[in-house]
């Protein structure tokens, strides 16, 4: 069992990833979309940092915005410093190969990121040939090597599978030794085990945590759940509609008064522990719309607030009556 | 229809059921070969009961469920309706049946119609079924009303100008409709965020409440079974595992499977977990994986497929903890 224990020393130390009021706004038809409404946050070296939201919240554009990956009608505002290096201050070519070298993404879907006509191998190497600029059979060992550490059974023989002939489990194993190619200091899970049967996604996530151990790697994990993010992180950013608005040390998730939010994602979530038809405490109505011009922070707070304190009480007959 | 042998009725079947699955086998031509995706399920469902059903991908728990509704119908076994054997009725017989009997998938979405309006969308069983016009717009009114939502506003509306959330409401709306004992809820909220998860798993027991229906609940996630389960059923490759009432379930789980389900799941902190995770079986079957043992007693109405000798070790364990 691997949560809730007292997780190790961090090794290092150091800064590796800072973001200092990141902006994103993007061009739709529907107007301008402020996806990310000013974001801060840092995370030092050998740390595991789990950044958990509602759809919409700007957890996963966050990410896509410190990698670069974003459509060409977004607009970036803020510095994002990974490894010391601005990345507002490299060439599109440079910062991707800068990134790309430093780290390691593992998507929810990898039936959408793994090309379903190649053969894995072909796709391990990709990366392996591009940015360590190994040979055909050097690439190919590394491949088999990434896919043993990961726990492919028969990984000899399973090199020139295509994608679609491996289970949803073990498409995700192929894709982290995929971002582990390039030997990253930065590994991203976003929301890497979301469709996966509890019990391969705990195989997954136990599997990260080792690799991360060993390698002592830094790691970010985006998830919707804070039940995946309890007991495997050091730290818990909680987003909504574009801004953080609780961080906290995941040790210190459950001491003291919780964040309004973050005890309503917590009221959420059904526990082993509740009795047969116990009435959770849901969150009603929407949050906000990245459509919504940027109100005075004060107005903000309190129209968050109100929703949040929906999930207070859980919902009863009565009270579900009554929010028609 | 072939002549089933009359063979002893399973322990764990009750008096006074609304639902029966007897002996239930389904599978399927595959280009790798037969399937046995169910190999010979028994439960039942009393009248107001939830059942959780659950287990991993593959062990056959969705097949179960929707051989219930004869979509399609097992192959072997017998499923018993208010008394009807639905396997023994005709194509029309059937789809007067399916008025008691409905069912609400993962993806709500891709079970709608696109282009219809939401009002045909959850009017459509009542119109099959030959419901008079102005009559179905009144039960349809009813029944968005009882997942919180309001025909005069979505009405009009396509399923595709809805959230995840949203659509999953409409779909229990639609199920509710046609006035059904029984709704089979395949993973109705696997695919929502916790928030949203939330409203419907609340809207969920509230129509069942106050329409006293019974559900079969289907997921691989025990904490969601847990707060709307009376009964768990726990399927491992095409079998039940383990079976009895949810308290005793969570409390004292007496198959391997049903552990490392328990042990899997992702809990806000480690105090939530059973206790009795916390110490090993008295004895564990260590083939349960390839072997299938008989369903035994473990405690009152609860049932496990263990070997004789867990069996034993678990009945010495409680009797020393009683003394």
């Amino acid at each position: 069992m691997t949560t809730n224990t007292t997780r190790p020393a961090v090794a290092g130390g150091g800064e590796l990833l800072r973001v200092a009021d990141l902006t994103l706004d993007i061009a739709t038809p529907q107007g301008v979309a402020h996806v990310l409404r000013g974001v801060d946050l840092s995370v030092q070296r050998g740390t595991t940092l789990g950044i958990v939201g509602e759809s919409g919240s700007g957890k996963s554009m966050l990410l896509r915005t410190v990698l670069g990956l974003l459509p060409s009608r977004a607009t970036v505002g803020g510095r994002v410093v990974l490894d010391g290096v601005e990345l507002g201050s490299l060439r599109p070519r440079e910062r991707a190969e800068f990134v790309g070298r430093r780290v390691g993404i593992v998507f929810q879907n990898p039936m959408t990121s793994l090309n379903p006509v190649l053969p894995i191998a072909k796709q391990m190497s990709e990366a392996s040939r591009y940015h360590l600029g190994l040979t055909k059979q050097q690439a190919r060992r590394l491949s088999l090597d990434l896919l043993k550490q990961v726990g492919i059974p028969n990984a000899e023989k399973r090199l020139d599978d295509y994608p679609h002939q491996f289970s949803g489990g073990m498409r995700q194993r192929v894709m982290i030794a995929m971002a582990l190619t390039t030997e990253p200091e930065l590994l991203v899970a976003d929301e890497a085990t979301t469709a996966l049967d509890v019990t391969i996604a705990k195989g997954i996530l136990d599997l990260l945590e080792e690799i991360q151990r060993e390698r002592q790697m830094t790691m970010i994990i985006v998830s919707h759940d804070l039940s995946i993010v309890a007991g495997r992180t050091d730290d818990v950013i909680v987003m909504y509609g574009g801004r953080i608005v609780d961080r906290r040390r995941t040790d210190q998730m459950f001491t003291g008064e919780l964040h309004p939010y973050t005890s309503a994602l917590v009221n959420s979530i059904p526990r082993l522990d509740m009795k047969p038809h116990t009435r959770l405490a849901a969150l009603i109505g929407q949050p906000p719309s990245v459509f919504e011009p940027t109100l005075d922070e004060e107005a903000a707070n309190r129209r968050d607030l109100e929703r949040w304190e929906t999930a207070r009480v859980p919902e009863t007959t009565a009270n579900l009556k009554g929010q028609r | 229809m072939t002549e089933t042998v009359q063979t002893a009725r399973a322990a764990h079947l009750r008096d006074g059921a609304l639902l029966t699955v007897e002996d239930l086998h389904c599978s399927f031509k595959t280009p790798s070969g037969m399937v046995h995706a169910v190999r010979g399920v028994t439960f039942d469902v009393l009248p107001g009961e939830t059942l959780g059903l659950v287990g991993e991908s593959g062990s056959g728990k969705t097949t179960t469920g929707r051989a219930i509704l004869q979509l399609p119908a097992g192959q072997k076994g017998k499923v018993v309706f208010d008394g009807q054997d639905l396997g023994k009725l005709g194509r029309r017989e059937l789809r007067r049946m399916r008025r008691h009997l409905q069912m609400i998938f993962q993806d709500a979405l891709s079970s709608f119609n696109p282009r219809r309006k939401i009002v045909d969308v959850v009017g459509e069983g009542l119109k099959i079924q030959g419901t008079r016009s102005h009559t179905i717009r009144e039960r349809v009114a009813d029944s968005l009303e009882q997942v919180g939502m309001n025909i005069d506003v979505i009405g009009e509306r396509r399923p595709h100008e809805f959230s995840g959330g949203q659509n999953q409401r409409i779909a229990i709306a639609r199920a509710l409709a046609v006035g059904p004992r029984l709704i089979v809820c395949d993973e109705p909220v696997a695919s929502l965020d916790v928030s949203v998860q939330a409203r419907v798993l609340n809207v969920l027991e509230d129509v069942r409440e106050s329409n006293d229906l019974s559900l079969i609940f289907i997921s691989h996630d025990l904490a969601v079974i847990r707060v709307v389960s009376d009964r768990i059923a726990v399927m491992n490759r095409g079998k039940i595992v383990e079976i009895g009432p949810s308290d005793l379930i969570y409390s004292e789980p007496a198959h391997p499977y049903t552990r490392k389900l328990l042990d899997a799941v992702p809990v806000l902190d480690e105090t939530e977990r059973p206790v009795a995770l916390r110490e090993p079986l008295a004895f564990e079957d260590e083939d349960w994986g390839e072997v299938d043992h008989e369903l035994v007693e473990v405690g009152p109405g609860h049932f496990a497929a263990i070997s004789e000798r867990a069996l034993e070790a678990l009945r010495a364990r409680s009797a020393a903890a009683r003394t």
